[in-house]
């Protein structure tokens, strides 16, 4: 049988992937509204050009990207309204994870873990995950969402959150110290 | 030999730059060193490790609302 070259097909695009675009996309912006636009303009944006689509990545690969550089620009535009400064997040409170002598304190060293090969626990691990994601302050919350879950290097996110490094450490220092707690907390 | 050694603090905070290869050669043996000794730290690690993998793979269980659907295609359609 002979092998067609690929080419992008819109008509389909809705049916085959906008369930699986808005899947990846919820939990990565946590706002359903935003979520819908961010696919919308997705679309729309892959209508627009697809003379550029060359078949060489796939379609599902292709709109994917696409929606990464959404989600990108959403915290972009988000960043610029932000009231919130990094240092007032940084200087608000105490330090409940370390004493004074920067060692654990009692109770903050947490267990063991074991990463489950079974499905089911690793989609309630998700699900736990992505709720303790929600409990962040914003800040650690979009450094969290950008690095662990998108997966950009530091400078990126620096410059999309409009950060500076030094508070990109501490925020995201911040985020692991209480995601770890957080899940440790709800995971069975 | 004091200047060596890395607190708590510093070591976790370290993971998370090493993580991206920003640690010289310097920061990378005190945190070989500290990791070596300090079990809470490597807990601490090794936790981290778990939430930052399995993060990238987290995906909600909701469809795309069918209102959205139908504006979505009715705006493609416009659009083409």
């Amino acid at each position: 049988m002979e092998k067609e070259i690929q080419q992008a097909n819109p008509q389909n695009w809705l049916q085959l992937y906008g369930d699986m675009l808005y899947q990846y996309c919820l939990p990565r912006v946590n706002d359903t509204a935003a979520a819908e636009d961010i696919v919308q303009d997705t679309f729309l944006s892959a209508l627009k050009g697809i003379g550029g689509y060359k078949g060489e990545a796939s379609e599902k690969n292709w709109l994917f990207a696409i929606l990464k550089n959404k989600i990108i620009d959403y915290y972009r535009k988000k960043a610029s309204q932000q009231t919130v400064t990094a240092s007032s997040v940084i200087n608000d409170s105490e330090d409940p994870w370390f004493n004074e002598a920067e060692h654990w304190r009692n109770n903050t060293g947490g267990g063991e873990w074991h990463i489950s090969n079974n499905e089911t626990e690793r989609k309630e691990l998700h699900t736990i995950i992505n709720l303790c994601k929600d409990g962040l302050k914003e800040l650690p919350q979009q450094v969290f969402t950008l690095k662990y879950m998108e997966d950009l290097p530091s400078e990126e996110i620096c410059k999309v959150l409009n950060i500076s490094s030094s508070n990109y450490w501490v925020l995201l220092h911040r985020a692991r110290l209480q995601m770890r707690g957080c899940v440790e907390k709800n995971w069975l | 030999m004091t200047y060596l050694l890395l607190s708590c603090k510093e070591a976790t905070m370290m993971t998370a730059k090493r993580e991206e290869g920003k640690l010289g050669l310097v920061g990378n043996t005190q945190l070989t060193m500290h990791l070596a000794m300090c079990r809470l730290c490597r807990r601490f690690h090794k936790a981290s490790q778990i939430i930052s993998s399995e993060s990238k793979c987290i995906e909600s269980t909701e469809t795309l609302p069918n209102d959205a659907k139908n504006r979505i295609r009715e705006l493609m359609n416009h659009q083409s």
